[in-house]
């Protein structure tokens, strides 16, 4: 359904983008008397985007006409091979979670334990259920988290942050 | 020349600097064969490394890695018909054939053999041109390097990628977030939305690593592998004679300015240039029809080319500033990072690091070709890691790498973001190359554009009238032409590179 339709979605959504960038373009005040302020370029490229995500689009759309539900072009087929190998989204958006909150975390608690935590949820996220390794994934990440924390901050002067220790 | 030359090698022979390259080479080795991984996320991992490095140092380590990362993808695209790399991918055409009949030995030799002449013959080219058309580039005014840069923009956007439209979508996008923050020239704060962390913009270094190595991790999570690799060698015999590497000598020289070309050539490099070699040996030899059954003709072409490209990548930054490929892009950033100005004047401010540069690029090369035969066991050892071992690894050490450029978290912000963005382009089938490329290129097209029409008073004519830069807007425009003429062949079901 989404992959039918990509083309269309992507499409319409820079096509707002490039509408958004236009006008935003407007408030750019020209500092120097050049002919060329600093608004120029980005309305240029604004219309230009504009013109290409409605190519893009309606490319889509046509697409989306003459193959309605038959599978022969190589994307579609691609999906096919995606719903027999059961790809799922769901870690995808787990692991992007994970990310935001180690990075948000990472200044208040600190690096060392920070990715220690993280290394160690992200092996599971992406592992699957036959290859996890407890003891194995929680040693990884503890070496890999203090090998990096000394060498970037003693050797290459790296200050990555401290947190609750240090 | 020579003189600037052995000043290079003499500034890269000591203890330090070899042992950074044979580390590069190395690690680029690692990257390279195992599959997921690449020369990209290798350079981008190791950036923050040479932060504190001098910049001969730092950018010597840099190449080790880049032709490093070029050469690995050989082994599992002969062992396991998976290339390592997408420069590999012609590799395993002919290459696995070649395991399957007992003669993976052999597919290694000649594999390696070409990789280190490709490369031998792309550095020698790229030391004898670079120098001069940097010299040539410093006539050049705001006229004419804003024409080399839309010509640059419109073959990126043609080349990379399977639809036209998408290919400049993505070019647009880069633009589009280079103007985020101060405008060239007056300095005044665009697309900002008031936040005052966004006025400085965003970093080269963010945006690459999360484009090209975040996008990876995503795209990995959405499938769980149940298996690692695993490649079996046990006896290797490497034998090949004389006669026949004699044989291959038009072959191997051809694929060789094949991939020096597409290097050269703004925004597509090794990833492209092995097809297009294997796809001509194909064509111009008198048994076509052995091809894809193990022909060593196939796997020489494809690992000749691909190592061409390195030398040739390297020609329009080092002379022009502007980058040939995605790796090129990130060493662009390096530069920056060490305060050396990409551009025309590098040659002429920073002789001695470009010239650095070469001599690390022949060291690297030797230690390529030492390394792949001596080390092929280990390097086979080393597939079996799995992903989801990885990759969490890598992520914390993009983390670090964008956290260091300015010791800011927003950059760790950013670099996240531009994951997510990579991940949805790369499911939405958009190039990313395009969008790299128009992100380093677009504020290089407004500067001279702003600043050409501010000698010209406003006029545009000047752009047209300058030889150079018409000569360039019109081979741009060719090349559109060209794209869209190809563009639509492909939709009817001949496409150029059906291989």
């Amino acid at each position: 359904m989404v992959a039918k339709y990509e083309d269309v979605f992507s499409g319409i959504f820079l096509l707002v983008v490039s509408v958004i960038m236009f006008f935003t373009a407007y408030s750019f005040e020209a500092l120097t008397t050049s002919l060329v302020g600093p608004a120029f370029m980005p309305q240029i490229i604004a219309i230009v985007m504009a013109i290409f995500s409605v190519v893009i689009a309606v490319g889509g759309f046509r697409k989306s006409k003459v193959i309605p539900e038959e599978k022969n072009s190589p994307e579609q087929h691609k999906e096919e091979l995606i719903v027999t190998e059961k790809r799922s989204y769901k870690p995808v958006l787990i692991s992007l979670g994970l990310m935001i909150g180690y990075v948000i975390l990472l200044p208040y608690i600190g690096f060392l334990i920070m990715t220690v935590i993280y290394i160690f949820l992200q092996m599971l996220i992406l592992s699957h259920i036959t290859h996890r390794k407890i003891w194995l994934f929680l040693l990884i990440s503890i070496v890999t988290s203090a090998t990096i924390y000394y060498l970037f901050r003693n050797v290459f002067y790296v200050m990555l942050p401290t947190g609750i220790i240090g | 020349m020579f003189d600037m030359l052995f000043a290079g090698f003499g500034s890269v022979m000591t203890l330090q600097i070899i042992m950074l390259i044979a580390a590069g080479v190395a690690l680029g080795l690692v990257f390279g064969s195992i599959p997921g991984l690449t020369a990209t996320m290798a350079v981008a991992i190791c950036l923050p490394i040479t932060y504190g490095m001098d910049p001969i140092a730092g950018m010597s380590l840099l190449m080790g890695l880049y032709i490093g990362g070029v050469s690995g993808g050989l082994i599992p695209a002969i062992l396991l018909k998976l290339p390592g790399t997408p420069s590999s991918i012609a590799t395993t055409f002919d290459g696995y054939p070649m395991a399957q009949n007992g003669e993976a030995g052999k597919a290694f030799n000649y594999a390696i053999v070409s990789s280190f002449l490709g490369g031998l013959l792309s550095i020698i080219v790229l030391i004898m041109i670079a120098p001069p058309l940097g010299r040539v580039a410093l006539q050049f005014g705001p006229f004419e390097f804003f024409a080399i840069v839309i010509f640059s923009l419109t073959l990126i956007a043609s080349l990379s990628g399977d639809s036209l439209p998408k290919g400049i979508m993505a070019g647009l996008l880069g633009i589009s977030f280079a103007m985020v923050g101060a405008a060239p020239i007056d300095a005044f704060p665009r697309f900002t939305y008031g936040f005052t962390d966004m006025n400085a913009g965003f970093n080269l270094l963010p945006v690459l690593i999360g484009l090209f190595a975040l996008s990876e991790i995503f795209i990995s999570a959405e499938k769980k592998v149940k298996k690692g690799l695993n490649a079996k060698l046990s006896k290797v015999n490497y034998k090949v004679s004389i006669k026949e590497y004699i044989a291959q000598g038009w072959n191997f020289l051809r694929s060789s300015l094949i991939g020096l070309g597409i290097g050269i050539l703004p925004g597509i490099g090794g990833g492209t240039s092995n097809i297009i070699a294997y796809v001509a040996a194909k064509s111009s030899s008198k048994k076509p029809e052995e091809f894809g059954k193990g022909n060593p003709a196939g796997v020489v072409a494809s690992e000749s080319s691909n190592n061409a490209a390195v030398g040739g990548a390297l020609v329009p930054l080092i002379s022009l500033g502007i980058p040939g490929d995605t790796v090129t892009a990130m060493l662009l950033g390096g530069l920056v990072l060490h305060g050396l100005q990409p551009g025309p004047l590098l040659m002429q401010n920073s002789g001695d690091v470009v010239y650095g540069i070469f001599a690390a690029l022949l060291i690297a090369n030797v230690f390529m070709i030492l390394f792949l035969f001596m080390g092929m066991k280990g390097f086979i050892r080393l597939l079996s890691i799995p992903q989801h071992i990885l990759y969490p690894i890598i992520l914390a050490l993009c983390v670090v790498g964008a956290f260091g450029v300015n010791n800011r978290l927003f950059d760790v912000g950013a670099l996240l973001f531009f994951g997510v963005l990579g991940y949805l382009m790369i499911k939405f089938g958009f190039p990313l190359t395009p969008l790299v490329l128009g992100f380093i290129l677009g504020p290089l097209l407004e500067t001279n554009l702003r600043r050409g029409l501010m000698l010209s008073q406003g006029d545009f004519m000047p752009f047209l009238t300058s030889p150079i830069a018409a000569a360039f807007l019109l081979v741009a425009a060719a090349s559109v032409v060209f794209a869209i003429y190809s563009n639509h062949k492909k939709k009817k079901g001949t496409s150029v590179l059906n291989v």
